[in-house]
């Protein structure tokens, strides 16, 4: 464990390398993260399905460390984070304090923000008797935050609670706190992205963004720019190996997002490897129906 | 006197829960004489899904619950095939059956080591394991130790469970393939082949650690 710092280091060109990344500069995370001044993470969740965290613990690397679990144990301070964090109740909500008292910590917000009913379609603790709705914490968190980070579509541009009719006006964090985020779309995102991106916050590496706030080394390219089944034949129904999913509907002309090369669960596959097509999910207008609009049989 | 407890948050679930509790004696003897848990999230899924393409209905689902999507994404495959009385394929019943017994397995693995576990171990000593919850600490000693090293190794196989799932769903969680009437794709030899290694490496673990954890 004595090596973590530097473990970490490795984990992050790895993923720079299985994302193509050439110029990654990760000088400067070493010393961050080996610093007792590192920023923590809290990790707050709003109108989510926790499937963000769920693909965030999925993380595989072929070097040490290896799995979220290392990154877990020996570098990221992950101080606050409801499905992972041993303390409930008064405990918990004490560490947020404590967070807030110290400063320098980065917001991690899962999930959208319900604006309908005055926010009291999710609330995220209680405080002295008071429930406390999500609209008001990711507010108050944000002031103090040194960066703010979106992971998944939910978070970053409202996602799925905030489709057609969005009945509880569920709105992207970056619209309820007036305050710049850097978004990781995807319903969920990739471990890779997740990992790849704290690591460039943690060390202030330079990270240009897209017009909607995505880094542009994740999503910079179509998934159909990159996909294998360019200019293949096209599928006209399901079950077809190899083939264009494009008249089927498949929105990967339309989706920015680096899925044919990171592929998904330690690269065993991805949407369009299954012969499905590629819905859509790191857009901000995901979910919009139809998500299958293809004409084909 | 009646002593109030409030757990809010309650932490290590899928979801946002508020739990309160009014301790009394009884006869002179302190029990629980109320209690009431309270779901602090709605996001109105049902509402969502009126006047949508019914195809889009297994991917929304799934976004229920990003420990269990498989099942709402089969539950609403199965309600699109009662209604339009379609018969499934025999290969695309297996498949799904697979990918949702993949993450039927993690989900078993995640529930007992990650998130009930640290209701009577403590974790590593270092967050978000500390502060911890030391309520009912029932386990100490060289068994907690082991089990706390099974927290870090479990992770590994609850993450198999997905590449296992994924083999035929294309990823987990949230995965793309269950259309009504069948899936998407077909089964490769390759990916069974992988799919029995992966199955064996989970039976082991299943078999030698988690039953004599549990």
């Amino acid at each position: 464990m004595a090596v973590s710092r530097r473990q970490f280091l490795d984990i992050c060109k790895n993923s720079a390398i299985a994302l193509g990344i050439s110029s990654l500069c990760l000088s400067n995370v070493e010393e961050l993260l080996a610093s007792p001044n590192a920023p923590t993470i809290l990790w707050l969740e709003g109108t989510s399905c926790s499937g963000c965290s769920v693909s965030f613990l999925n993380r595989i690397s072929t070097t040490s460390p290896k799995t979220a679990g290392e990154v877990l144990i020996q570098t990221v301070n992950l101080r606050y984070h409801p499905e992972l964090m041993a303390a409930a109740g008064n405990t918990a909500v004490a560490v947020i304090a404590d967070i807030v008292a110290k400063g320098n910590y980065i917001l991690v917000v899962e999930g959208g923000v319900p604006t309908a009913f005055g926010g009291a379609t999710c609330f995220v603790w209680s405080q002295n008797g008071n429930d406390i709705t999500m609209l008001t914490a990711v507010q108050g968190l944000a002031k103090g935050a040194a960066a703010i980070l979106c992971i998944g579509t939910c978070g970053s541009f409202g996602g799925v609670a905030a489709s057609n009719p969005n009945p509880t006006g569920v709105k992207a964090v970056s619209v309820v706190t007036g305050k710049p985020t850097v978004n990781i779309s995807g319903c969920p995102p990739h471990p890779d992205w997740i990992v790849w991106t704290i690591a460039q916050l943690l060390g202030k590496q330079p990270l240009p963004l897209d017009q909607y706030s995505r880094p542009t080394a994740l999503y910079g390219k179509t998934v159909h720019r990159q996909c294998p089944r360019r200019e293949t034949e096209e599928a006209d129904t399901y079950g077809q190996d190899n083939r264009c999913m494009e008249e089927l509907g498949c929105l990967g002309p339309k989706t920015y997002a680096p899925c044919p090369v990171t592929l998904w669960n330690g690269g065993v596959n991805w949407c369009v490897d299954t012969n499905s097509q590629c819905i859509g999910c790191t857009q901000p207008n995901f979910p919009a129906s139809p998500l299958r609009s293809g004409h084909g049989d | 006197m009646a002593t109030n407890i409030t757990i809010d948050p309650v932490t290590r679930l899928e979801g946002h829960l508020k739990v309160d509790v009014v301790i009394d004696y009884v006869n002179g003897v302190p029990q629980v004489i109320d209690a009431k848990s309270t779901g602090t999230l709605f996001r109105g899924f049902e509402t969502i899904l009126k006047n949508r393409n019914p195809l889009d209905a297994p991917d929304i689902t799934q976004r229920i619950c990003g420990v269990c999507p498989v099942s709402h994404g089969m539950a609403a495959t199965n309600a699109l095939e009662a209604a339009g009385t379609m018969t499934v394929p025999a290969n695309a019943r297996i498949m799904r059956n697979i990918v949702l017994g993949s993450n039927y397995v993690q989900s078993h693995i995640l529930h007992f080591y990650h998130l009930a576990l640290l209701d009577f171990v403590d974790g590593p000593a270092m967050p978000p394991w500390q502060p911890s919850w030391n309520v009912d600490r029932r386990i100490t000693g060289s068994a907690a130790t082991a089990l706390v090293n099974n927290y870090v190794t479990a992770l590994d196989y609850r993450r198999q469970a997905h590449e296992m799932g994924a083999l035929f769903g294309g990823r987990l969680p949230h995965p793309p393939s269950f259309i009504p009437g069948g899936f998407t794709t077909t089964p490769r030899s390759a990916r069974i082949t992988k799919f029995r290694t992966y199955i064996a490496n989970a039976l082991n673990f299943i078999n030698n650690t988690y039953l004599p954890d549990v």
